[in-house]
């Protein structure tokens, strides 16, 4: 391919992947864009009006949402980071790690649905703290896959250093291990707080439609055909990682250690 | 070193950090998995009368249940082969750019795009009074909403085949990319054009097969991952098949009690069918994520 040629194509992918960004943030500020209209009759900031209201209930979804998704992400990042240790050295490495992918793998509403009957019997369904545990099901496992790669003969032997010192348990995580998983644990915190964000089917499921988060009234909104507000909703959704992404990249992916 | 070892074994925090993997990771699994197997075999539920195995003769005596695994395996091996083709091109045209530039920043930002937005956005664009219908009007092309061929709630389901290319195929590319970087595969290529290999041959004979082998078991976890999606296809599939996991959901939400046994027996063979890939593909290769 010529070198004008891959240009255009470049122009052409760059073009492909920032459209669905301005077509949903053109669709929240649409009114009366109606069949056979390729551009909207007004755009006005009036659908956007609807976060500073108490009408639609958009400012609440996306405070649930927000502390859903930090809840889910500090947990799991925490409680992933302190699970990995103990299986990344345990002679059953093996056997532990399969558990960790189950969830990951399986479908997420399935097994909600499988779950939902003990949600049920706790008094857990239709509230935040059950959606932030099944949410957790999900999240937790999965950061102590991304923390697998981190444990090493490397960070055993620090670890050993501290011992060696006098140091305790509490030390060495303080001083050696939490410093030297800065860049991880950021990573896991967001890859997390991604998956809690994006979250669906399992949300719908052990929420029953009263947890409403972000997720919930996009599809609420698409059913009751508001296009408007479903895709202002969407920009609330995806317009805080996007940025996010764009600032730092690095979150997004690590390198293994 | 013993020392060292039991004192590294016996830390309160490693207890604390297994047992937490009991609560969430292990006891849910076996839970979920033994309530939905005793459901369908009529030990457990509204209806339970006795052990039975009639609803799992129902719903392997019906076709539904089979149009349904079929319908999901073709679903995300079509997504994920148009996916790993335009990925492939992409890293192999473009290393440089999701490496560094302008590029490499736009790469990562369809992966902040969710299941469900990604779902709107498709509806916005292939429906019958999408963007694009729009824009065919606009050029003649058709004279009515009714004219277009709707894209969505299709029966080859190529809306919900469109989110899924769209989602994957960014994320892809990085991946690829990253697998390029660590194989040295720019080096790989020099070597073989100093020793007369066209570049075209190269990519085809050395950079693909290397690439491809190093993703294989993410690319694996990944059809896994598109073939129990839920959202996509509930906005974006048919009511006949539906894939497995809005199959599931559908019957377990039904007011007839009579099918949400049914339901459980779905649950349990995806389940089944799942687990078996995974355990051999731990049996085969170690699986690590290396993302």
């Amino acid at each position: 391919m010529t070198s004008k040629g891959k240009y255009v194509l470049l122009g052409v992918i760059t073009f492909l992947f920032l459209f669905p960004f301005a077509y949903i943030v053109l669709l929240s500020l649409a009114q009366n864009w109606s069949f056979p209209a390729v551009w909207p009759q007004t755009i006005t900031l009036d659908n956007w009006k609807i976060i500073f209201s108490s009408q639609g209930g958009m400012t609440y979804s996306l405070v649930i949402s927000v502390v859903i998704s930090l809840s889910v992400a500090f947990f799991s990042t925490l409680c992933g980071f302190i699970t990995s240790k103990f299986i990344a050295y345990s002679a059953h490495r093996q056997k532990l790690m399969l558990f960790s992918y189950f969830p990951f793998i399986l479908s997420p509403v399935i097994y909600a649905g499988c779950l939902y009957f003990f949600f049920i019997k706790f008094d857990l369904s239709g509230t935040v703290v059950g959606v932030v545990l099944a949410q957790l099901i999900i999240a937790y496992p999965y950061a102590v896959i991304i923390f697998s790669g981190f444990w090493s003969d490397k960070m055993k032997n620090l670890e050993q250093l501290v011992t060696t010192l006098g140091g305790n348990t509490w030390q060495s995580y303080r001083k050696v291990l939490l410093p030297s998983a800065t860049g991880m644990l950021l990573v896991c915190f967001f890859q997390t707080y991604l998956i809690s964000w994006f979250e669906y089917g399992l949300t719908a499921i052990i929420g029953v439609g009263q947890v409403q988060t972000l997720t919930i009234k996009v599809f609420q909104y698409i059913q009751e055909a508001n296009i408007y507000y479903a895709a202002l909703a969407a920009c609330l959704l995806i317009l805080p990682p996007a940025i996010l992404l764009y600032v730092n990249k690095r979150f997004v992916f690590k390198t293994q250690h | 070193m013993e020392f060292f070892k039991n004192k590294l074994n016996h830390s309160r925090l490693d207890l604390f950090g297994i047992t937490l993997f009991f609560l969430l990771a292990v006891l849910p699994l076996i839970l979920g998995v033994g309530y939905a197997f005793l459901y369908s075999t009529g030990l457990f539920g509204a209806l339970s009368d006795g052990f039975t195995l009639s609803h799992w003769q129902e719903v392997l005596q019906n076709f539904e249940v089979y149009y349904s695994f079929g319908f999901s395996i073709y679903i995300a091996a079509a997504a994920m082969s148009i996916s790993i083709l335009l990925a492939l091109t992409g890293t192999l045209l473009f290393n440089k750019q999701i490496d560094e530039g302008f590029f490499s920043y736009i790469v990562y930002l369809p992966l902040a795009i969710p299941g469900i937005v990604a779902s709107l956005f498709i509806i916005q664009l292939l429906s019958g009074a999408g963007l694009l219908s729009r824009i065919s009007f606009q050029l003649g092309l058709i004279d009515s909403v009714r004219s277009f061929p709707s894209m969505v709630n299709d029966q080859w389901g190529i809306g919900i085949i469109t989110a899924m290319v769209m989602l994957a195929t960014p994320f892809f590319m990085i991946y690829f990319q990253t697998i390029y970087k660590s194989e040295r595969l720019d080096e790989l290529d020099r070597l073989a054009t100093t020793l007369g290999s066209k570049r075209f041959i190269t990519a085809l004979k050395v950079k693909v097969p290397i690439i491809l082998s190093r993703a294989f078991p993410t690319m694996l976890l990944y059809y896994i991952f598109m073939m129990g999606s839920y959202e996509i296809p509930l906005l974006l599939g048919q009511q006949s098949p539906q894939m497995v996991s809005v199959l599931t959901i559908r019957k377990l939400r039904r007011f007839n009690l009579l099918d949400i046994p049914q339901a459980y027996v779905v649950a349990i063979l995806y389940i089944v069918i799942i687990l078996s890939v995974v355990i051999y593909l731990f049996k085969k290769r170690r699986l690590s994520y290396d993302l």
